[in-house]
């Protein structure tokens, strides 16, 4: 089992989910209208949909809905929560099945979620959703599948996609894109494939923010970071495209702008175990002149040599992203996920040489398949409490920081 | 670099926090930092103005190009610029609203500044009046005590006391935030906190409205208006 491992954070709980604790890549908070705090859980894989975990008392945290996916061919990895509304990624093993999409659900009551409207992206060429992005009540942005995109490549398969929900009762297409060249039978030529690890040119997250809603910040795998205009959502126009892969190992997962900053936060994610696909970093990049993205620094991690043979996965995934609502917002203290390498939190108040000022790696939970923890998400609330995920076994922890 | 003393007070500017540090340091942070300070002898009561002295310019200043106010005053909003962040943008809009909140002042009271003008010709303008403006200090630390200093994003000196800025955005208070508030208060630092939501929303009008009355009417103590670019022989700046 081990021991936590922990500077400058406090483990306050634990809960494992009603023994489903395998979190996937959505985490959000829903202040009720009785005055609790719901945080919503998505799950990693079937059967299990999605969690809401009372956390009012973050002591005593208490699992208050969990809800099944029909079959076990699908996943819900992702959901977001505005107000009293959550929308929930749907995403099928294998292309042509179903169900493939976005579903909404009224949660003002929220030990009985009630479904609102089921978005269909189901097709031929698809997989559906495998992430979302729902801040504003308005849109969703997400990366999906479409019944009428067919991918040059079938790894290339989830493109951005804005979805209008502003009646959530008829959700509609407002907008898409794709990495160039991605497309069957498009003129742009096809982009290179990585040599070493091909994970595709799909998109992963795509972040829109409410005080900059003209642009879009995707991490495209493959193809990097890619910033988009927006303001006319039914045309989406590259801005720029800062791709390290290679010779760096791909996935480029979360792109976060700190806005007040003119900085981004990029995240790889680590997708082979054992450090197999080492280095996935988390760059800094100046983007004081966005049409010209410049790396300038990655966050210090412990060396691969010393997390690489914990078992599972050791790398750069998931950061807080600074959203609206009940959520920490930092332009300079970031937090991130690094799987078996825990939660950490930085200072980039000197972007040139992020510094770590806390971080926790639980320890190997019990029935661990890879036989150490895989933490997969975090969220940070208003108040600064600490809320990650394991992404197999251990379910919710919650931390204090001392930031 | 010493600290407060019974007959100066020294306010370094331009400080980088190292990542991870308190937003209270003692001197010896500030002294490791290496920033310049300003020095202010209290006994004086004199406002610390744009027109004033102990400018930190990296470069000598092109004296040739500093033809009127206007160019000068740009030329101080750029310069005091580059003693914020480089990425963070607050600060910056903060600047470029309280200078145009300088000159628009003067605008507003052109007629009577020009009055007292008149009987020097064409030797000045209106504008030259701007400079007058107290000059802010961009990532200042504030002394607190003996050893003590605190971060905060603004610094003036107001003849009679420091006045703190604090540019409040979108991002959570934390702990070190509210230790600061604290500590600021603790110690009567007078402190001002600038939304930089309306600071973007209303710009310099939201400036006047949030800064203190000290601000109205800058120039009033002033006999005559000056320039921060003086000192200099006509045959230095030609040699320039």
């Amino acid at each position: 089992m081990g021991k936590d491992e922990a500077f400058n954070m406090k483990l306050i709980a634990h809960d494992e989910l009603n023994g489903f604790g395998n979190g996937g890549e959505g985490m959000s908070m829903q202040l009720t209208g009785d005055g609790r705090r719901v945080m919503w859980i998505a799950h990693e894989s079937a059967p299990t949909n999605f969690s809401g975990v009372d956390v009012t008392d973050p002591k005593k945290p208490r699992v208050i809905c969990q809800t099944q996916l029909p079959h076990n061919r699908v996943r819900s990895n992702s959901l977001e929560v505005t107000g009293d509304i959550m929308a929930v990624a749907y995403q099928t093993a294998v292309h042509g099945e179903q169900p493939a999409g976005v579903e909404l659900f009224d949660i003002a009551d929220p030990e009985n979620p009630k479904s609102i409207s089921f978005f269909d992206r189901s097709g031929p060429h698809s997989r559906g959703v495998h992430q979302l992005w729902f801040v504003d009540g308005d849109y969703v942005h997400c990366t999906s599948g479409a019944a009428d995109f067919t991918p040059r490549n079938p790894k290339d398969d989830q493109i951005y996609t804005i979805i209008d929900v502003r009646d959530p009762t008829k959700p509609t297409e407002a907008g898409r894109w794709w990495y160039p060249g991605t497309m069957e039978d498009e003129d742009t030529p096809a982009p290179t494939r990585h040599p070493q690890f091909d994970s595709g040119f799909r998109m992963h997250n795509t972040n829109v923010y409410p005080d900059r809603p003209d642009r879009a910040y995707l991490g495209c795998l493959d193809g990097g970071t890619a910033i988009l205009d927006i303001s006319d959502m039914s045309e989406p126009k590259l801005i720029s495209n800062w791709n390290p892969h290679p010779p760096y190992p791909g996935f480029c997962h979360t792109v976060l702008p700190l806005l007040e900053r003119d900085l981004l936060i990029v995240a790889d994610e680590c997708v082979r175990d054992n450090g197999a696909d080492w280095p996935k970093l988390t760059w800094v990049v100046d983007a004081r002149d966005e049409t010209n993205l410049v790396p300038i620094s990655t966050f210090p991690m412990p060396p691969v040599e010393e997390f690489g043979n914990r078992g599972g996965r050791y790398g750069s995934h998931n950061l807080h992203e600074n959203r609206p609502g009940p959520a920490f917002r930092s332009d300079t203290i970031i937090f991130a996920t690094f799987f078996n390498g825990g939660v950490r939190a930085y200072d980039t108040s000197n972007p040139f040489q992020p510094k770590e000022i806390a971080s926790f790696v639980p320890a190997a939970p019990e029935g661990a398949p890879s036989g150490a923890i895989q933490i997969n998400d975090v969220y940070v609330d208003e108040n600064a409490l600490v809320y990650i995920i394991d992404r197999h076994v251990g379910g919710l922890y919650i931390l204090e920081a001392d930031i | 670099m010493s600290v407060r003393t019974s007959k100066n007070i020294e306010i370094p500017y331009g400080v980088s926090l190292p990542p991870g540090s308190h937003l209270l340091v003692d001197a010896n942070v500030a002294r490791e930092r290496s920033a310049p300070i300003v020095m202010i002898d209290p006994g004086a009561r004199k406002v610390l103005r744009l027109n004033g002295d102990q400018y930190a310019f990296h470069e000598p200043p092109d004296l040739r190009a500093m033809i009127d106010a206007a160019f000068q005053l740009e030329f101080l909003c750029g310069h005091l610029k580059q003693f914020c962040d480089l990425w963070a943008k607050p600060p910056k809009i903060f600047l470029d609203r309280y200078f145009e909140f300088a000159g628009d002042c003067i605008g507003r009271h052109e007629g009577a500044l020009a009055k007292r003008l008149a009987p020097f010709g064409n030797l000045y303008q209106a504008l030259d009046w701007a400079l007058s403006a107290p000059r802010p200090l961009p990532r200042a630390l504030v002394p607190m005590g003996p050893d003590n200093f605190c971060a905060v994003d603004f610094a003036f000196w107001l003849g009679d006391r420091i006045l703190a800025v604090l540019l409040v955005g979108s991002g959570t208070v934390t702990r070190k935030d509210e230790d600061r508030r604290l500590a600021l208060r603790e110690a009567g630092i007078e402190t001002v906190e600038i939304s930089t939501n309306a600071l973007a929303a209303d710009g310099m009008a939201y400036i006047e409205d949030a800064l203190p009355q000290d601000f109205q009417a800058f120039w009033e103590d002033e006999i005559m208006p000056s320039s921060p670019f003086k000192g200099t022989s006509l045959g230095e700046i030609v040699r320039q």
